[in-house]
């Protein structure tokens, strides 16, 4: 077996072990423990899952909060694997502008929730905190300041001739055995697939802020990267949008005692999709609960993949979200 | 071209400001929505136990039998579950830092101890591996490793004196 494959599965077990014992309110904080950098994606997915089947409709604004969130999780997350990508090519001062921004971004989420990555604010039936408008405003102009770094990154990677050299034509994935395949996330929207689960609308305000996935042709791990970058200058755009069309109400909907049904969840995350699937008998405690990370499904795809060399592979499960050091416990 | 791009990052890299502080010489900055710690108000706690039923790590522990309350701080996750739990509204959270000591494995309060008086809350059971107290922790290392440390300690000594014996002269 491969040796990143058992610790995927290995780690993901101690949640699941976990269920056991707790009951459903406190294995969202579990699940958000599960994903070091970016767990809010997974606690709205387990809270999606919970909502579902219980039946409960989360007020219009609590979407709107998740929304944002979700968002500048995905933003830090894919600035963090940029960076990752930037030292693996020796470029240390591109590497750490994308650092850089993303402490800002963290700090817009510290001011925001309290929290910098384990946010601990997305509760079944909706979010725990509203937002202060105030800092709201505030946090704008700092995003307005990182969207102008972001575009500077954007044309480093597409014109210096360094990156280019080193990323261009490696890892190619053909459009084909992309669709044909279980990869997800850049690795799919670098080969011109268009899939994305904020577009169904399934989770989140995504339904109303005309949300359009971004793609690329080139199938490559540049062409990847330039996926994450652009995914980044996009989420700061959808944030504005969300910010800017939040309705007034509630935050919370009451949910019941005991979840009786099942539901599966899929969320986009920076390195595809998260599934979770749980099921309840009435009781407090979940009967099941299932997790298949985008790294999982990902991994598959490394043997459908051309021009693949020894000192390349880092750079091509980097791009791809293949990382079960970041991911995964 | 590419000197001048180089001149002007390296300009900019030098005279920018860290993005990062440093702690702790720089002090403490709490963000502007800090959730800080957990504040135990002993008079209004009536030692209900819902918090630390409610509580997803198991670090607010009332404790019945001997009327008081703890907060394992290393343990707390800062979500406020216990917060919106509390019927009498016994625990918020201040926007301070409360330094989670180490050496020091609970927080305990003495709550004012209106035990039994909550006919309501009578009849909810406490997992029984969920009231520990302070005393009874059980220690990081188990009795097995204590005493293999000790033996190695023993050995030490043991060698130290063969040593010196060795080294006296004659
Ligand atoms: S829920 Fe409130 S009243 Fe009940 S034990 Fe906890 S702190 Fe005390
Ligand atoms: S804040 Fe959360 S983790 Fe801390 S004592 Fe309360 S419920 Fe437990």
């Amino acid at each position: 077996m491969n040796k990143s494959m058992f610790e995927t599965t290995e780690y993901t077990s101690r949640f699941l072990q976990l269920s056991e014992v707790k009951d459903y309110r406190q294995l969202v904080y579990a699940a958000e423990r599960m994903y070091g950098t970016g767990g809010f994606g997974n606690s709205v997915a387990m809270c999606t899952a919970l909502e579902g089947a219980a039946e409960v409709v989360i007020p219009e604004k609590a979407q709107y909060i998740r929304t944002i969130l979700m968002e500048l999780s995905m933003m830090q997350e894919n600035l963090l694997r940029l960076a990752a990508i930037a030292e693996t090519l020796n470029f240390d001062s591109l590497s750490m502008m994308c650092w850089t921004e993303r402490e800002k971004i963290l700090e817009i989420l510290d001011d925001l929730t309290g929290n910098r990555m384990i946010l601990s604010m997305c509760v079944p039936g909706g979010v725990r905190k509203s937002l202060d408008p105030e800092i709201l405003e505030e946090s704008l102009d700092e995003l307005n300041v990182v969207m102008q770094k972001a575009e500077t990154i954007k044309g480093i990677i597409a014109e210096d001739s360094m990156v280019k050299r080193r990323l261009r034509g490696v890892g190619v994935l053909a459009k084909e055995a992309a669709q044909g395949s279980s990869v997800t996330g850049p690795g799919a929207k670098g080969s011109g697939v268009d899939i994305d689960r904020r577009m169904l609308g399934e989770y989140g305000a995504y339904r109303n802020l005309d949300f359009v996935p971004v793609t690329e042709t080139g199938g490559d791990c540049l062409a990847r990267c330039m996926v994450k970058i652009r995914e980044v200058i996009q989420s700061g755009e959808l944030i504005r949008k969300a910010v800017e069309n939040m309705p007034e109400g509630s935050i919370r909907s009451e949910m019941p005692a005991g979840i009786n049904g099942e539901w599966i969840a899929k969320i986009e995350q920076p390195d595809g999709v998260d599934t979770f699937y749980i099921s309840g008998s009435g009781s407090a405690f979940l009967d099941e609960i299932g997790v298949r990370t985008a790294g999982e499904s990902n991994q598959k795809i490394m043997d459908r993949l051309e021009n693949v060399t020894l000192e390349n592979e880092a750079l091509i499960r980097l791009t791809l979200g293949i990382d079960s050091c970041l991911k995964e416990r | 071209m590419g000197v001048m791009k180089i001149g002007k990052s390296l300009m900019n890299s030098l005279f920018a400001e860290p993005e990062t502080s440093k702690y702790p010489e720089g002090g403490l900055k709490l963000s502007k929505a800090s959730r800080g710690s957990i504040v135990i108000d002993e008079e209004a706690c009536t030692l209900c136990r819902l918090c630390g039923r409610r509580c997803p790590s198991g670090a607010i522990k009332p404790d019945r039998s001997q009327s008081r309350i703890m907060i394992d701080r290393m343990k707390c996750l800062v979500c406020g579950e216990c917060v919106e739990e509390c019927p009498e509204h016994a625990l918020s959270m201040a926007r301070e830092y409360v330094s989670p000591d180490p050496s020091v494995l609970v927080d305990v309060y003495r709550a004012s101890a209106r035990v039994g008086s909550d006919s309501v809350l009578q009849g909810i059971e406490m997992p029984p591996e969920e009231i520990v107290s302070s005393e009874e922790k059980i220690p990081a290392v188990s009795t097995k490793e204590v005493q293999r440390i000790k033996r190695k300690k023993k050995n030490k000594k043991k060698k130290k004196k063969r040593n010196k014996k060795r080294n006296k002269p004659n």
